[in-house]
């Protein structure tokens, strides 16, 4: 079935997902998205992020949390299209 | 049930949550499919945002998170070269050493992180996302960098320093999109006046000997109004009555801009002229008698030389109507064919308009308000297709002809061996070997004219529309289109397809 999956460039398919997470990014509060992207793509841990930004953990998480939310709502709308147009341009491979 | 918090799923997806917490929410997720849900989408978007490659990033440094003072000795070592470590260091000496290192390194960043934000502002990305992690790697290093220093306000200063640069880019982005915008509102503009322009010139007065200036301006305001009125309310009436006609043709074809074209000559009255995506009348050749059939002659063809008439390449002759340069008329879409009840709505609709003209100030009750419509060729460019692909020798046109009384006579001088293959337009065809081309491919005309004075009594009420349109003078016949011109036509208006 998804024989043509694995004929787009692996590399491509990277490169399309992160340009939709990173427009998703831009969706999200200018404080979500800075915690969002501390602790997802850079890895600290949160302690260590409320002191790096000098606020409460609580307040880290929070924000984290909801621009978790958020992003979600966003994204999985997008990637549960983008997997059904992959999918409906392999059916003529796999006919 | 109580669903819990963002806060506590998160914790929990964190695995920071208390025993006792993360069992009572183990215990709801397995019996609520919703927050299940939530949590897996999470899940998703994390690894989707762990996957995800950042253009700016080097991959071949990933940045370790290790204890800071180390972060801070790889970091100032990659900047500066130098090939030690904090741990090395101790002693007054080291400290000082390890200040002077940290201004450099961190007006280094900060050069860098101008440098990133001018380019980025410069190169106006398009995706707005993409300077954006390559500044909060140089804040965050920034902010590591100040951390080692141990002042809390040097580093909430450097963020909010970086904050800031990363607003000022925004403002960046908003101002290259207003620039645009400019641009585009000046592109309207320009296109306004030149619209504007060619409503202004669309009106011309001519009255003799010394006229009041406010008399002129007047009357052209007036004709103003009335073309306006004529070309609006005839669009109008033919989307209601013939949907056909409007789906991809427009009734009324606007050359330079402007549809109806009015003048006033004093002494005579008012002429209106506009021009329709349809034929007007019927087929020359089943109205014209045996005897008016001419062929083709050298004299036509020494015309046509000398008028310096050849058929431009995919230019079709007498395809006035053609004006793909300035988009207005027709895109393609096949010739229209003569449709009489269609003509005798457009004659009613106009007769119908013009007891506005009865709101002309100045225009005598005994002259004459005149309307000129041209339309399409009744033969179109089925003909003139026939007509470039046509031999010297032989030349035959298969024409069709429109009114289905001429099918049963025969055509002049032709033999039906030519009939046309569409089942449509079987029964109508008829070959009309050696006519006169130019005819073929010629405009048709409706002329109506009718006398102020009528308009004034069909406005007031004094008489029906039916007398009006009794009064009234009708006609169709060929337009004068040469076929030197119609060529012409087509050069000006070059087809593209």
């Amino acid at each position: 079935m998804n024989t043509r999956l694995s004929v787009i460039p692996k590399r491509e398919v990277q490169q399309e997902e992160g340009e939709l997470v990173r427009r998703a990014l831009l969706g999200l509060d200018e404080t979500q998205r800075t915690a969002v992207v501390l602790r997802f793509c850079e890895g600290p841990k949160l302690r260590e992020i409320a002191e790096l930004l000098d606020l409460p953990e609580s307040t880290i998480s929070s924000r984290i949390a909801a621009g978790l939310a958020r992003l979600t709502r966003i994204l999985e709308p997008q990637f549960n299209e983008r997997k059904a147009g992959l999918a409906n341009t392999s059916t003529p491979v796999s006919q | 049930m109580e669903h819990p918090t963002y806060e506590e799923l998160f914790m929990h997806l964190e695995g920071s949550s208390s025993p006792e917490a993360a069992k009572r929410l183990q215990e709801h997720l397995e019996n609520c499919p919703q927050c299940a849900a939530e949590l897996a989408g999470w899940q998703r978007s994390v690894k989707r945002l762990q996957g995800c490659e950042w253009p700016e990033r080097r991959a071949a440094n990933p940045p370790a998170w290790g204890p800071r003072a180390l972060k801070w000795a790889a970091a100032a070592a990659l900047v500066l070269g130098l090939g030690f470590g904090l741990g090395r260091a101790s002693g007054p000496s080291t400290a000082k050493l390890k200040d002077s290192i940290i201004t450099e390194v961190r007006q280094q960043l900060r050069q860098e992180m101008r440098a990133g934000l001018s380019a980025a502002a410069a190169a106006a990305a398009p995706v707005p996302g993409a300077g954006f992690e390559q500044k909060l790697r140089r804040e965050f290093d920034l902010a590591l960098a100040a951390s080692a220093n141990k002042t809390a306000n040097e580093n909430r200063r450097l963020f909010q320093e970086a904050i800031q640069a990363l607003r000022q880019k925004q403002d960046d982005h908003q101002r290259a999109v207003l620039q645009a915008l400019a641009r585009l509102e000046d592109q309207h503009a320009a296109d306004y006046l030149s619209l504007r322009h060619d409503l202004e010139t669309a009106a011309s007065v001519t009255v003799f000997g010394n006229p009041d200036q406010k008399v002129v301006d007047q009357i052209a305001e007036d004709l103003r109004i009335l073309s306006y009125l004529l070309s609006r309310n005839l669009e109008r009436a033919f989307a209601g009555d013939s949907p056909d006609y409007v789906l991809g043709i427009p009734m009324l074809v606007t050359a330079n801009g402007h549809s109806v074209e009015a003048s006033y000559l004093e002494g005579f009255g008012v002429v209106l002229r506009m021009r329709v995506g349809f034929p007007l009348a019927g087929s020359p050749g089943g109205e014209r008698g045996p005897g008016a059939v001419r062929g083709v002659s050298e004299w036509d063809e020494a015309r046509r030389a000398l008028a310096g008439a050849e058929v431009p390449e995919g230019a079709i002759p007498g395809d006035w109507t053609q004006n793909s340069q300035r988009g207005y008329g027709f895109t393609g879409g096949e010739p229209q064919r003569y449709d009489p009840k269609l003509v005798e709505t457009l004659k009613k609709r106009t007769l119908a308009l013009l007891k506005n003209a009865s709101n002309l100030r100045h225009l005598k009750p005994d002259e004459w308000i005149v309307v000129s419509i041209t339309g399409q060729p009744g033969f179109g460019r089925r003909a003139a297709r026939v007509y470039r692909s046509g031999g010297r020798q032989e030349r035959r046109i298969i024409a069709l002809v429109e009114d289905a009384s001429a099918s049963n006579r025969p055509a002049p001088g032709g033999d039906k061996a030519d009939q046309p293959k569409s089942a449509g337009e079987a029964s109508e065809a008829a070959t009309l070997a050696g006519n006169d081309l130019s005819d073929l491919t010629r405009v048709t005309m409706m002329t109506i004219r009718v006398k102020k004075a009528n308009a004034d009594a069909f406005a007031a009420g004094r008489i029906s529309e039916e007398q009006f349109a009794k009064e009234a003078e009708t006609g169709t016949y060929l337009g004068p289109a040469p076929l030197a011109r119609a060529i012409e036509g087509s050069r000006r208006y070059p087809l593209t397809r």
